[in-house]
């Protein structure tokens, strides 16, 4: 259990932070990633506040971009820490003040895009919650599911490229990581050809991999190890609908 | 540039939460300190100021034992590994002892298998160990990563023996093998790290809920059956099951829990390595390999032997046959059965002949010495036979449960059937040989001297006689007494003790004074004390007067008698027996006093 934290050293947004505007090719790289990765709750986010489909992903475009040109990064408040909160500030700044500038020059003018599925998000957006949700509220839910998501679609790609035997018990044990699998491990276990305590060593594993993989995801978006547990508490009070 | 992952529509995502609650478990299983495990290490600079000879660098890991660091000694200038123990245990006065006691030890560790320990200390309450830097990946993580081959595996084990074999001549049990505690570095040379930390941080069975489930659970699959079941009595062959639970995890991937399959069920791989495994897993740990050198020997014979295609080298000619251990053990069995049966019935016959011929010797004591040591062999055959049988099941290697179960009690039936008739047929052919020289003794007894009367005080010599007359004439009726209630009780049993003339004595009696016999026999006064006195197993039989002290005054005289041979607890001893006579105007009577029982003597 010790290399969970041996990977912390490298997370990309302490990488990112650590690094002074518009220096570190690496930092860039790491930026490109964090933003490729986390756009649909921005999206949802700007959708929510009211922009329309065309304004939103403009928005959300033209902020990564500036954020990915200009370095926008050393103007956010690195002392927050997060990259979400970083994030979420960054873009009602944007918003406000640089948006009508950007929207200035021609979209995408010579600068760098990230190549951003506009079309899946509105899919996505069209199935959240309507009512009672705060933009804020919604972006961060989308966040925490977003990790969610990263972590366990890494974990089903272990499994699948391990054998397709570990597919197959990925896909029948993953109901039990959030103790949602009612069916008795003895029954899992009989379709599965394991033993009753194989099955439940099996959850445990999938459990710990589970774990370091969520853990690893939520590393790469603060600013300290310390951070993450602090991280998955607000996340937790997000989803549950209380701050 | 990256797409996030795959963009399709959200229905379709299989690894989508459910729902909004499912989604804040899943994130709640990131907790770091879930069901208490762990909490979040200080980061490096949260640490400096407690370490002001050291840079830290990073966090390298964590565990129940501490958090570790990266850190770079600023005077040496030489990378270490930096372990700070959980704070808690500062608090516990008796652990400062016993981190300076176990670090002495774990200092003098100098192998290049093993990390070394640089060293030690306690600061502003934390106590930690700086240790050698190893630049590579725990065993773990690198299992976790891929699949290693058998060749791989092979190539780690003799390393992790030299180290454990090295530790254990030291005295050293390291408690904690697992793939966590492996390390290797980027040449692939491994590194046993944590030695002896277990025992530091006095980790057992007891201190799980301390140190979590998860925690636990992770670490009790390699321990040996006898740490949680007896951990006050572990030995450095808890190292070795715990190296074979590595060893087995690393050919199969799985760990070898419960009713577990052979190594050699994985598909290419050599099936003499079953035989290797499976002795460092013995659950008993005097079935394992006793060594941790054995263990390396055995492999580097089987890497050496076919070394060109070791994970595929399935049953080729020329290997020993899986049974072989079976076989070997069936042939080690029956040379002890050859050597025991035959040494059991020596032994027990000799130790009962010699128990038997410490007094006299005879004929029927050799006889009953020779039953004897049958009876032995016949229960060391019993046990040899259990214990054959039981060896052989287990070579065989798990056979069919409840058979299994089934044969192993009958098995312990027949064992403990013969060690109970062993018991019953020594202790009775014994027994009825201590009867047999009891009777002898009795018989060769030679008639009892004519006592020595004294009397105290000043008598005319006409007044002495006389009372010398009167005891001596009540000394012969007590005899015949005497006699006569032992031949009431078994006619058998007298005939056999007394001699001819005793016997003519009382037919005499019988004759002459029919109502004096019969007064006798039926008269209650004396028996009533000596036969079957509750210490003693078997009546006293008759009497050997040995003194009698005459009080005139009193009108009474104090006998003392040694009476025959008789049982107590199992040995032959010779009660001396004191009472009284009293005289009365009818003559003497008898009043029991004591009997005081003296072993030996005649």
């Amino acid at each position: 259990m010790t290399e969970g934290a041996r990977r912390f050293h490298t997370t990309r947004w302490s990488l990112v932070a650590a690094a002074s505007a518009g220096e570190g090719e690496q930092a860039r790289a790491a930026l490109e990633e964090l933003c490729a990765a986390y756009w649909y709750p921005l999206y949802a986010f700007q959708r929510r506040r009211g922009s329309d489909i065309e304004e939103a992903s403009d928005l959300v475009q033209g902020f990564f971009a500036a954020l990915l040109e200009k370095g926008y990064v050393a103007q956010a408040d690195k002392d927050r820490g997060r990259f979400r909160t970083f994030l979420m500030t960054a873009l009602r700044h944007f918003a406000s003040k640089e948006w009508a500038k950007a929207k200035a020059l021609k979209r995408g003018g010579g600068k760098a895009q990230l190549s951003l599925d506009f079309e899946d998000g509105e899919r996505r957006y069209q199935l959240e919650p309507s009512g009672g949700v705060t933009a804020e509220a919604l972006f961060e839910r989308r966040w925490a599911l977003t990790l969610i998501e990263r972590a366990l679609e890494r974990l089903a790609a272990e499994h699948r490229g391990a054998s397709s035997e570990k597919a197959e018990r990925f896909e029948a044990l993953r109901p039990y990581l959030s103790g949602r699998g009612a069916e008795p491990y003895r029954d899992v276990g009989l379709r599965l050809g394991m033993t009753e305590t194989a099955v439940k060593v099996a959850v445990h594993r999938m459990k710990g991999r589970y774990r370091d993989l969520l853990r690893d995801e939520i590393a790469q978006t603060v600013g300290a190890e310390a951070e993450i547990d602090d991280e998955i508490r607000r996340l937790m009070g997000a989803l549950r609908g209380s701050p | 540039m990256k797409k996030p992952h795959d963009p399709q529509s959200p229905m379709n995502r299989p690894t989508a939460p459910a729902g909004d609650e499912e989604a804040a478990r899943l994130l709640e299983v990131g907790l770091s300190d879930t069901g208490g495990r762990r909490q979040v290490p200080p980061s490096p600079a949260a640490m400096a100021e407690h370490f002001p000879d050291f840079e830290l660098l990073e966090v390298l890991g964590q565990g129940g034992m501490g958090v570790v660091y990266k850190a770079r000694h600023r005077k040496l200038d030489r990378l270490v590994a930096l372990k700070v123990l959980p704070r808690e245990l500062g608090m516990d006065p008796a652990f400062a002892e016993r981190f300076t006691r176990e670090a002495r030890t774990l200092a003098k560790l100098q192998h290049p298998h093993i990390v070394g320990v640089y060293e030690i200390g306690e600061t502003d309450g934390l106590y930690y160990l700086s240790m050698e830097y190893v630049d590579g990946v725990t065993l773990r993580s690198l299992m976790s990563g891929r699949e290693l081959s058998a060749r791989e595996a092979l190539a780690i084990v003799p390393q992790i023996c030299d180290a454990l074999e090295y530790a254990h001549r030291e005295g050293v049990v390291h408690r904690d093998i697992k793939p966590e505690n492996i390390l290797l570095d980027k040449g692939g040379r491994v590194k046993v790290a944590d030695f002896g930390l277990a025992k530091m941080l006095h980790r057992g069975p007891g201190d799980f809920t301390l140190t979590g489930t998860d925690q636990v659970m992770g670490t009790l699959h390699y321990m040996a059956p006898e740490q949680y079941k007896t951990p006050q009595d572990v030995d450095h062959r808890a190292d070795i099951f715990s190296l074979g639970v590595v060893f087995y995890e690393m050919l199969t991937g799985e760990l070898p829990v419960g009713n577990f399959a052979k190594p050699s069920d994985v598909p290419d791989l050599d099936a003499r390595l079953d035989e290797i495994v499976m002795r460092t897993l013995e659950r008993e740990r005097d079935l394992r390999y006793q060594h941790a050198s054995d263990v390396k020997t055995d492999v580097r014979t089987l890497v050496g032997d076919r070394d060109a295609d070791l994970d595929g080298g399935r049953g080729g000619a020329g290997h020993p046959p899986r049974s072989t251990q079976a076989r070997r053990r069936f042939s080690v069995f029956t040379v002890w059965a050859l050597v025991l049966i035959p040494a059991a019935a020596i032994i027990g016959g000799g130790v009962v002949a010699i128990v038997d011929s410490v007094g006299e010797r005879s004929i029927r004591g050799d006889y009953h010495a020779a039953k004897a040591g049958l009876w032995t062999a016949f229960g060391i055959c019993g046990l040899v036979v259990c214990f054959a049988s039981l060896g052989a099941m287990r070579a065989r290697q798990r056979p069919q449960l409840v058979r299994g179960y089934v044969f192993s009690l009958v098995i312990v039936a027949v064992g403990a059937f013969g060690m109970l008739g062993t018991a019953i047929g020594v202790a009775s052919e014994h027994n009825q040989y201590m009867r047999q020289r009891s009777f002898e003794r009795e018989r060769n007894r030679p008639r009892p001297p004519t006592p020595h009367v004294t009397v105290d005080g000043v008598l005319s010599p006409v007044m002495e006689n006389e009372i010398r007359k009167d005891v001596l004439e009540t000394w012969d009726r007590f005899l015949r007494v005497v006699a006569v209630r032992d031949l009431t009780i078994d006619h058998a049993e007298a005939a056999e003790i007394y001699t001819e003339e005793d016997i003519q004595i009382l037919r005499k009696l019988r004759e002459t004074d029919r109502d004096e016999f019969e007064r006798l026999r039926k008269s209650n006064e004396l028996g009533m004390g000596f036969v079957g006195s509750e210490s003693l197993e078997t009546p006293l039989r008759f009497f050997h007067i040995q003194s009698i002290q005459l009080d005139r005054w009193q009108r009474q005289a104090t006998v003392t008698a040694r009476a025959g041979g008789v049982y107590k607890n199992g040995r032959y001893v010779t009660p001396t027996v004191a009472f009284f006579m009293k005289r009365t105007v009818d003559g003497w009577t008898f009043v029991v006093d004591k009997v005081r029982v003296e072993e030996g003597g005649r």
